[in-house]
C-alpha cells in the first residue's frame, strides 16, 4: 500500500476518532499484523488507551483480529477506512430505495459499527420522534422497514468467530415479533427489558452497496450515452443478471430475449416496450460493449460484460483526466496511442496532425508523467546507437489506473487537510455563530421579543458575516470535491477489481 | 594518434539533435540550473462544479456522521495527566464528559478478552493511601526519636545544653533544624576544608625582593 493511502487513512481516523485511534491505525498500517504488546511498544501509548483504540477499530470493522499461536494478531483494513468517504452515498441510496426510515436505520448501524435489531429500531424511533412529531411512525412499521433492509441484503448478520449461526432469514422472523411489546414498554418507561435478540448483531453489507454503486455507474453511463429508455433497459438487464449470476462475475450468464421482454413490460416505459429490439441492438452494437449477443436461440441471448464495461469506463476516465491536465491536443495523442496500441513518434505527429515540435513536446510530457510508456526495439546485431532503434509508445492501462488511484488518494488527503485548516483557522468565528444560534433558539423558546432577537443577530458584524459565509462556502466546496474524487476513485477501484 | 578522431565530429552530442525536433541551425535550450518551482503555474485550471441538492444532502450526511463519531465515546480521549490548578469549572466539565469505562460499550463475547480494561485502578489508589499514612506515622515517630536523642545529648555536652535549654519551648521542627546546623559545624570542624591551604601568591613577591636584595659575598 502506498504512502498517500496511509496518509489518507490516518487523516480520516483523526477526523472521526481522534489522535489515539489515529496513531494505533498508523502503526498497524505500517507494520501489518501485530499483537497488542507490540502495538503498545511501538506507539508508546499507555496500554489502556491502546486497548480502547483497538476496540474502536474492531467495532467499526477497520481492523480484524485473528487467533494465532503467537497470541491474538490485529490486522488493519485500509479499504474499509476509505469507505467512510462513501457512507453518505450508501445512506442516500438506502433512502432512494427503501425510504427515509430505512436511511435512518442504516445511519444508526453505520454509526455504531454493528447493532442489534431491537436497538436499531428503538433508536430510529426516538430520532423520528424528535424530528417530526406530526408524522407518527409505529414500531411495527419500523420493524417492516428493517425486514425490508434485510431482505434487500443492505444489512447482514454480523457474526463473530465464536458463535456460528444459521441463516439470517429465519432469525429475524423469530426474534422481531416478541421484541415488539417489550420494546414498546422499554421506550415508554425507560425500563431495561429483554427484547429477545440479545447478541444478534447486524451490520451494513458493504459488498451489496458496492454492487449497487457499480450498477448505478453502468446505468448512468448508458443513460448519458443513449437515453433514459436505454438506461432503464440496462437496469432491468442488471436485475435479470442478479437472478442467474454470481454478483461479481466478469460476464453474466446469457439472458434470453423473452425474459427481457417480460421484465420490460412490467415497468412503465411505453417507448422502451415499443422499440425494445432497436434498443437492444443499439446497446449491442455500441462501442462501449456493455452488452453482448451470445446466441440467437429464442430471439437472442444477451450477456452483460461488466469487465469490459469497466475497462471502457476506466479508459474514458483516464482520457478525460489527460484532457483536463494537458489539454485537448495531448488527449488526441493519448487516444491515438490507445487505438494504435504501439506507435512511433513519427506516426504520432502525422496521424494526430499536430506540428512536429508540439507533438513531441506533448508526447514527452505524457511520457514523463507516466501516462505513456516507451518500448525500445533494437534490430538484432545492430549497434546501440539511438538512430538504429525504434521507440514505440504505448499505454499500460493498469499502470495508469493505479497511478490515478494514487492521485485520488493524494487529492483526497490534500482536500481534507485544506478543509481542516480552513475550519481550524476560522474556529473562533464558527464557534461564535454556533453560540448565537443556540442563544436565539433558546430565547425563542422563552418567548423573547423581536428586538432582543435582532440584538443577538447583530452580535456578528457585517464583515464577520461576509467572512463566515465565504469560509462556509469554501468548506462546502471542498467537501463536495471530496465526494466527487471518491466517485472517480470508486470507478477506478472497480476497474482494478475486474482486471 | 588514437584520440585524434574524436574531436573531429560536428557536435559533441551522442544523439542526433534533429531527432528531438530541433532543426539544424536552431539553438538548443540552455541547461536548467534551478530546481523547479514549488508551485508550478497550472496550464489548465480544473473545471469548477456547482453543488447540486444531492451533493448538499450528501455533505450533510457526511458532516453528521463525522460529528457523531467525534463526539461519541469512540473518540478515544487521551489521559490528562496533571492539571496545573484546580478550576471551578472542572467539576461541571467532569459531569459533562462520560467517565464510564469503555468496557460498557462493547459486547465482550465478540471482542478479544485481552482488550478488556484491567480493573486495577481502585486497588492502586488504596495502596497509595496506605503508603501515605505510613509515611505520616514515620515522620512523627522519627521526630519523637529525635527529641529523645536530643535529651540524651543535653546531658552529654554541657555547652550545647545551655543553648538547647533556651530553645526548648520552640517547635519540634526547629530542633531538627538546629541539630542539622550543629551537624554542619561539626562536619566543618572534622574535615580539613576549613584550613586555608591556598596560596594566592601575595607573599611571593616580598620573598623574592628579600632574596634579590643583593648578592651576599
Amino acid at each position: 500500500m502506498s504512502l498517500f493511502c496511509e496518509k489518507l487513512c490516518s487523516v480520516l481516523l483523526l477526523e472521526h476518532f481522534g489522535p489515539i485511534v489515529q496513531s494505533v491505525g498508523d502503526d498497524l498500517f505500517k507494520h501489518g499484523a501485530k499483537s497488542l504488546g507490540f502495538i503498545r511498544a511501538t506507539t508508546g501509548l499507555p496500554l489502556p488507551k491502546v486497548k480502547e483504540a483497538l476496540c474502536v477499530l474492531l467495532q467499526y470493522g477497520f481492523a480484524i483480529h485473528r487467533q494465532t499461536e503467537k497470541g491474538i494478531q490485529y490486522h488493519f483494513l485500509p479499504d474499509k477506512v476509505i469507505t467512510i468517504l462513501r457512507y453518505p452515498r450508501y445512506m442516500f441510496f438506502a433512502k432512494k430505495f427503501c425510504g427515509d426510515e430505512a436511511e435512518m436505520m442504516l445511519e444508526e448501524v453505520l454509526k455504531r459499527g454493528y447493532e442489534t435489531a431491537s436497538q436499531i429500531i428503538i433508536k430510529t424511533f426516538h430520532r423520528l420522534e424528535q424530528h417530526r412529531s406530526e408524522h407518527q411512525s409505529s414500531l411495527s412499521m419500523l420493524k417492516d422497514k428493517f425486514e425490508l433492509l434485510v431482505k434487500n441484503q443492505f444489512l447482514t448478520r454480523s457474526i463473530c468467530t465464536e458463535t456460528m449461526d444459521e441463516g439470517p432469514a429465519e432469525k429475524i422472523e423469530c426474534n422481531v415479533p416478541d421484541l415488539n411489546m417489550q420494546a414498546m414498554a422499554q421506550i415508554m418507561q425507560g425500563n431495561t427489558d429483554d427484547p429477545g435478540d440479545n447478541k444478534i448483531y447486524w451490520r451494513v453489507n458493504l459488498d451489496r452497496f458496492e454492487q449497487d454503486l457499480r450498477d448505478q455507474i453502468m446505468v448512468s453511463a448508458i443513460t448519458k450515452r443513449v437515453d433514459e429508455n436505454a438506461g432503464e433497459l440496462m437496469r432491468q438487464l442488471l436485475f435479470l443478471m442478479y437472478l442467474r449470476t454470481a454478483s461479481w462475475a466478469d460476464t453474466s450468464n446469457p439472458i434470453p430475449y423473452s425474459e427481457i421482454k417480460e421484465a420490460v413490460r412490467k415497468i412503465n416505459y411505453p417507448l422502451l416496450v415499443q422499440y425494445l429490439d432497436q434498443y437492444l441492438r443499439l446497446l449491442e452494437e455500441d462501442s462501449s460493449q456493455f452488452l453482448k449477443r451470445v446466441g440467437d436461440s429464442g430471439g437472442g441471448q444477451f450477456s452483460i460484460n461488466t469487465k469490459e464495461a469497466f475497462s471502457q469506463l476506466a479508459w474514458t476516465t483516464v482520457e478525460n483526466i489527460v484532457m483536463e491536465r494537458f489539454g485537448s491536443k495531448a488527449a488526441r495523442i493519448f487516444r491515438l496511442v490507445r487505438s494504435r496500441k504501439y506507435v512511433e513518434q513519427e506516426q504520432i505527429q502525422q496521424l494526430a496532425m499536430i506540428p512536429a515540435k508540439e507533438a513531441k513536446h506533448l508526447t514527452y510530457t505524457l511520457l514523463q508523467e507516466n501516462y505513456l510508456q516507451m518500448q525500445e526495439l533494437k534490430k538484432a546485431g545492430a549497434s546501440a546507437a539511438p538512430t538504429k532503434t525504434f521507440f514505440l509508445f504505448y499505454i499500460d492501462l493498469n499502470q495508469v489506473v493505479r497511478m490515478e488511484i494514487e492521485h485520488c488518494y493524494h487529492a483526497l488527503y490534500n482536500t481534507i487537510q485544506r478543509r481542516e485548516q480552513e475550519s481550524a483557522s476560522n474556529k473562533r468565528m464558527i464557534d461564535k455563530q454556533l453560540r448565537i444560534q443556540t442563544l436565539t433558539s433558546n430565547l425563542k423558546e422563552h418567548g423573547a421579543t423581536e428586538e432582543q432577537l435582532a440584538e443577538i443577530v447583530e452580535m456578528m458584524t457585517p464583515s464577520e458575516k461576509l467572512q463566515l459565509e465565504k469560509v462556509q462556502n469554501t468548506i462546502k466546496k471542498l467537501g463536495g470535491s471530496e465526494l466527487q474524487i471518491d466517485e472517480t476513485l470508486f470507478l477506478l477501484t472497480m476497474y482494478l477489481h475486474y482486471h | 594518434m588514437a584520440g585524434r578522431g574524436r574531436g573531429r565530429g560536428k557536435a559533441s552530442m551522442s544523439i542526433n539533435v534533429e531527432q528531438l525536433g530541433f532543426s539544424k541551425g536552431e539553438a538548443l535550450p540552455p541547461p536548467v540550473l534551478q530546481p523547479p518551482p514549488k508551485y508550478p503555474p497550472l496550464d489548465y485550471k480544473p473545471i469548477s462544479f456547482t453543488l447540486t441538492n444531492e451533493t448538499n444532502y450528501l455533505l450533510e450526511l457526511k458532516r453528521d456522521f463525522a460529528e457523531f463519531t467525534r463526539e461519541s465515546s469512540y473518540n478515544v480521549q487521551p489521559i490528562v495527566i496533571k492539571k496545573d490548578i484546580e478550576r471551578y469549572s472542572d467539576k461541571y466539565q467532569d459531569m459533562i464528559t462520560d467517565k464510564t469505562s469503555y468496557e460498557a460499550h462493547y459486547d465482550w463475547t465478540r471482542m478479544p478478552a485481552e482488550l478488556k480494561p484491567a480493573i486495577k485502578k481502585r486497588k492502586v489508589d488504596n495502596i497509595k493511601k496506605v503508603v501515605k499514612k505510613k509515611k505520616d506515622i514515620d515522620i512523627e515517630t522519627k521526630l519523637k526519636e529525635l527529641e529523645t536523642k536530643e535529651d540524651t545529648q543535653q546531658s552529654d555536652t554541657e555547652e550545647d545544653g545551655k543553648e538547647e535549654g533556651k530553645n526548648e519551648e520552640k517547635e519540634v521542627d526547629e530542633h531538627v533544624e538546629d541539630e542539622e546546623e550543629e551537624a554542619d559545624e561539626e562536619m566543618d570542624d572534622g574535615t580539613d576544608y576549613y584550613n586555608n591551604y591556598f596560596d594566592n601568591g601575595e607573599g611571593y613577591d616580598d620573598e623574592d625582593d628579600n632574596l634579590d636584595d643583593g648578592p651576599i659575598y
